[in-house]
């Protein structure tokens, strides 16, 4: 099979494959719904039938965070990989999801006004990964190289946590548990009205990664031979960043910290498609980590009658042996 | 070092005078009387020429999990880590006695405030953090802890320097006034066994004659209790002694037949699946709709929550205080909010409506 048929044939099944994990997502869980009951809870929607209140207020949502917040992770993934032309970079490192974590952390676990107002988590949370992606920014104006704004992020990234440890150590056992759950990671909390700001902003960074693929592809060949080639690195590289935190900040704002999918979804893509382009990088890792987050929530709702599995933990649970697996096969 | 120095040789005299025994006074124990636990299932108290013997049992298999001799006094020192055993020394009037609490913010009797406030009871922070100097230096000899089948931190060391340490079983008692039971044990250490006895006796009656004027009214009204922590909802168990309360109340508890005191888990969905015709909820953790909704947004879709939300949120320290001790109190509030065509009369005492 040449490279053009096979990118093909997967790139159809991921297309096939996303809308078949929604609706079996649809219809996963502890209630049983008809196929009725979904088409009139999203189309004729009556809130005082039970069955139609759970598509639309609960399934539905839900099944959208989960493609949102796959796509979204895994193509901040992809960027930072290839920004710091390192396959072990992710949302994580620059400290942008840290960022969101002190803000909510500070939001619970503090009596300081600011923090405790009506603002409430999901703003704290996008200020925190806001502010923070701002301070990454200032630096990234400041090094001259990849690897050293990856050193200032991840020490960025340990100064927050040993913060975030110190709140904890200090909170009460409430607000320990607030934060501890906040920290497991939620599909449950968006509700159907929120659905339009999360798409429109998702939408936002997506497309501008789109804008962006042909510095991107000659980031591949390393920092001194894109801008041989004309490549404005600092401004790619700030226009990175932003697009990081935007979608990293819009998944940790509504559904906590999601760890691994941004890391293992890219490193998944570039084994399968074996590609540096990143059109079909960013395209199917869209897909791809939408389709991960929606195959690991129907586990957790198939698993929900015995107990409840984070998303945090399942992600982790399933990326981390999938990329050892995939990485063996190429090595071999 | 000179610390040290003086420390070290008096825990090697500790440790050579005294047996691994739980005792905070070794005699010969010449069993005489079993006192009645009528309603509490997880202690057995037997009156001996020298004073008690304690036998705590294990909740899941009823056997007996550690058995201590005690002497009864006014002279104890006692570090209680449990809220209900708080609310239970207060009711015998026996604060004098405690040496140590777990946080004081969450105390709500004033007098043990106020003992704090000169220095005479210290917060020891949580269980599985506690400092074992801090307990030392406080001179302790008694600690009451929530027991969770696990042993307490420390413990050896603490028991070889003669320190009895009691696990509290109260919260995994099936029936109110076995929780309530729990305060002949806070008697029979502190001095005060007649007087706890008669409490008990007292509130018993009190419960029954509720109970009774609720079972005479009984509706078909469904309750749900709980919360939801994270994205799970915690309810009582159908064999929960919160259960048989609701059941006391002359109603129908929404989980009633399910096994087990442990509480439940469920998701939202099977919430509000299940709970279409509920018409109360309680304990739902929090004091206002705009803070429950602020964690949980579709709590909106659940009826009941619209008009008969009921919590104690506003006065935890006293419901997690008081409660334990007083059923009768507690039952009363449940019979005024879920039978209004009663007319008891009084104010609701631990709840309040959440608005």
């Amino acid at each position: 099979m040449t490279i053009a048929k096979k990118h093909s044939v997967l790139s159809i099944l991921l297309i096939l494959g996303l809308p078949l994990f929604a609706v079996i997502h649809l219809f996963a869980g502890q209630i049983d719904v008809s196929f009725n009951d979904v088409i009139n809870g999203l189309f004729n929607y009556n809130e005082n039938i039970v069955n139609q209140l759970i598509i639309r207020e609960i399934r539905f949502p839900r099944m959208l965070i989960a493609i949102i917040a796959g796509a979204s992770l895994s193509v901040a993934g992809l960027l930072m990989q290839t920004l710091f032309n390192n396959p072990l970079a992710g949302p994580y490192v620059l400290g942008i999801n840290s960022g969101s974590s002190l803000f909510v952390a500070l939001s619970i676990m503090t009596g300081i006004p600011f923090f405790t107002s009506e603002l409430g988590l999901i703003s704290n949370a996008l200020i925190g990964a806001f502010i923070f992606g701002l301070i990454i920014l200032f630096f990234s104006r400041m090094v001259k190289t990849q690897v050293s704004l990856l050193l200032v992020g991840l020490m960025l990234g340990s100064f927050i946590s040993a913060f975030v440890s110190l709140l904890q150590s200090v909170s009460n056992a409430q607000e320990l548990k607030i934060f501890t759950l906040w920290a497991l990671g939620s599909l449950q909390k968006v509700s159907f009205e929120q659905l339009p700001i999360i798409i429109a902003v998702a939408l936002i960074g997506i497309l501008s990664v789109f804008l962006i693929v042909k510095p991107l592809n000659i980031l591949v060949l390393g920092e001194t031979e894109a801008k041989l080639l004309g490549v404005n690195i600092r401004k790619t590289r700030l226009i990175i960043i932003a697009i990081t935190a935007i979608l990293t900040g819009l998944v940790t704002a509504f559904c906590g910290p999601i760890a691994f999918v941004g890391l293992a979804v890219p490193n998944l893509v570039r084994i399968l498609f074996k590609t540096q382009n990143h059109s079909l990088l960013v395209f199917a890792s869209l897909l791809f980590g939408g389709m991960f987050i929606l195959i690991c929530d129907i586990i957790i709702q198939f698993l929900e009658p015995y107990f409840m599995l984070p998303i945090n933990v399942l992600t982790s649970m399933i990326g981390a042996p999938l990329v050892i697996f995939f990485i063996l096969k190429r090595l071999k | 070092m000179i610390k040290l120095l003086i420390f070290i040789p008096i825990l090697l005299l500790f440790s050579c005078q005294r047996e691994q025994n739980d005792s905070c006074c070794k005699s010969d124990v010449n069993e005489t009387i079993t006192l009645n636990t009528n309603y509490a299932s997880n202690f057995d108290l037997i009156k001996t020429n020298v004073g008690y013997k304690l036998n705590i049992l294990s909740p899941e298999t009823g056997d007996v999990e550690k058995t201590i001799s005690i002497s009864p006094s006014a002279e104890h020192k006692i570090i209680s880590l449990t809220s209900t055993l708080n609310g239970m020394i207060s009711i015998l009037n026996e604060q004098h006695q405690l040496v140590g609490v777990s946080n004081i913010d969450y105390i709500y009797d004033t007098l043990i405030k106020n003992i704090y406030v000169k220095n005479e009871i210290a917060s020891f922070g949580d269980e599985t953090s506690i400092s074992l100097e801090k307990i030392i230096n406080s001179k302790a000899d008694i600690i009451f802890y929530s027991g969770f089948g696990e042993k307490f931190p420390h413990q050896e060391k603490l028991e070889k320097l003669g320190i009895t340490i009691i696990p509290i079983y109260d919260w995994r008692e099936n029936h109110p006034l076995g929780k309530a039971e729990w305060i002949k044990l806070v008697g029979a250490i502190t001095g005060k066994e007649k007087e706890a006895v008669d409490y008990f006796d007292k509130i018993t009656l009190e419960y029954e004659a509720f109970s009774e004027i609720a079972e005479n009214n009984r509706s078909e009204t469904i309750v749900l209790a709980g919360s939801m922590i994270g994205d799970i909802w915690y309810a009582p168990g159908g064999e929960s002694y919160f259960a048989q309360l609701i059941n006391d109340a002359g109603v129908n508890y929404q989980y009633k037949d399910t096994k087990g005191t442990a509480s439940l888990q469920l998701s939202i969905e099977q919430i509000l699946k299940d709970n279409e015709h509920t018409s109360f909820w309680i304990n739902p953790g929090l004091s206002s709709k705009e803070k429950i909704l602020a964690i949980n947004p579709k709590i909106k879709f659940l009826d009941a929550f619209k008009e008969n939300t009921y919590c104690y949120s506003s006065q935890q320290s006293k419901f997690w205080e008081q409660s334990a001790a007083m059923p009768h109190l507690l039952l009363k509030d449940l019979i005024h909010i879920f039978h209004p065509e009663i007319n008891l009369e009084e104010e609701l005492y631990f709840y309040r409506k959440v608005n």
